[in-house]
């Protein structure tokens, strides 16, 4: 996964806790400024709900929020180190001190 | 009807119970611009049946089998068409491996994915009644041809025989969709999906048939006096299928 990629972004979004699909697109919007479309927003959802990374939660006003899932919270944090990582070596090599 | 609503149609039904009402509202929201997005990603999710929402892992399972049994009978169909009209791709000109013999690798493929019946009546009775019901018409068609070819035997080239050429090949078309809409869309209640590792290993197979399938018709393009079209049509369509096979199989390891 890639920092721009809508699966890690929507379960950056997730971090905070449950959302659904509209307030997900937002917290994106908040994280990135430019929401995804929505075909690759559900399409991201599905993915991840189809690799067990979140989960459906009961239905509210027509909307159903998702959460993350344990194993969804543990690949996150793989990959946010992974890209803490990959971000610091590439500051230092600019020259540029990681705040 | 509405554009979005248009799109959300060309959607699987499983995501569209999942997440129509929701799509549908950010769509609205996000006007024209998301259209060509929406047609992609449904366009996407049709390649990959295994992610679509389901109830059970082995509802993804049987989507993964029916998957791959319908993109079987395309190769088949790919093939036969070739075979029928190049005689370069039958075995007088590959006698080691030809493309009749990656078909029969491929049976080897279809019999490891292929949805069981229930070992009980009534699912064996529903089996068969929509088999019959499916498989009605097209048999028909195919008796129909069977016959006026006897009857009548129209001249080579003559227009009543090209239509009997063409007719043969929608009803061969027709019968592989209904075929495929059968194991596709019966009742998990009457058919049992092979475990995984059977799955992944009949995918397999049917993969490298492809595969082989490929590069019999591509080597056959290049390999006599000036490009062959039909074995590099033939050859492309394998080539596209062997990759749809193994995205089936990426999305199964996936999980």
């Amino acid at each position: 996964m890639q920092s721009n990629d809508a699966q890690t972004l929507v379960l950056c979004a997730l971090s905070n806790g449950p959302l659904h699909g509209y307030a997900i697109n937002s917290a994106i919007e908040e994280l990135t400024g430019t929401r995804l479309g929505p075909g690759s927003l559900y399409g991201a959802l599905t993915r991840l709900e189809a690799k067990g990374l979140v989960e459906s939660l009961d239905e509210v006003e027509r909307t159903r929020p998702v959460r993350l899932t344990p194993e969804g919270r543990r690949v996150l944090e793989r990959e946010l180190h992974a890209m803490a990582r990959v971000a610091a070596a590439g500051l230092r090599g600019l020259g540029v001190n990681p705040a | 009807m509405n554009p979005v609503r248009m799109l959300l149609r060309l959607y699987p039904a499983a995501f569209r119970e999942r997440w129509g009402a929701e799509l549908e509202e950010d769509a609205k929201a996000a006007g024209r611009r998301s259209w060509p997005g929406l047609a992609a990603s449904a366009a996407e999710l049709w390649l990959h049946p295994v992610i679509w929402p389901a109830e059970s892992a082995s509802q993804r399972r049987h989507r993964a089998a029916a998957a791959a049994f319908t993109l079987t009978l395309a190769t088949w169909f790919a093939g036969r068409a070739g075979t029928t009209n190049d005689p370069r791709l039958t075995w007088h000109a590959h006698r080691i491996l030809n493309v009749t013999e990656c078909a029969a690798l491929m049976l080897l493929g279809v019999v490891m994915i292929m949805p069981l019946p229930r070992p009980t009546p009534y699912a064996v009775t529903a089996l068969l009644r929509r088999s019959v019901r499916a498989l009605a018409v097209p048999a028909a068609f195919f008796a129909v041809g069977l016959i006026i070819v006897h009857a009548a035997q129209p001249a080579a080239h003559s227009t009543p025989r090209l239509l009997i050429t063409a007719s043969y090949w929608l009803t061969l078309a027709l019968g592989a969709v209904q075929v495929a809409r059968v194991v596709g869309t019966i009742s998990a209640s009457a058919v049992i999906p092979p475990r995984p590792a059977r799955l992944r290993f009949g995918i397999a197979i049917l993969a490298v048939g492809g595969a082989l399938t490929a590069w019999i018709s591509l080597s056959t393009t290049v390999a006599g006096h000036g490009f062959d079209v039909v074995s590099a049509v033939v050859g492309g369509c394998a080539l596209i299928l062997t990759g749809l096979f193994l995205s089936i199989l990426r999305d199964l390891n996936d999980r």
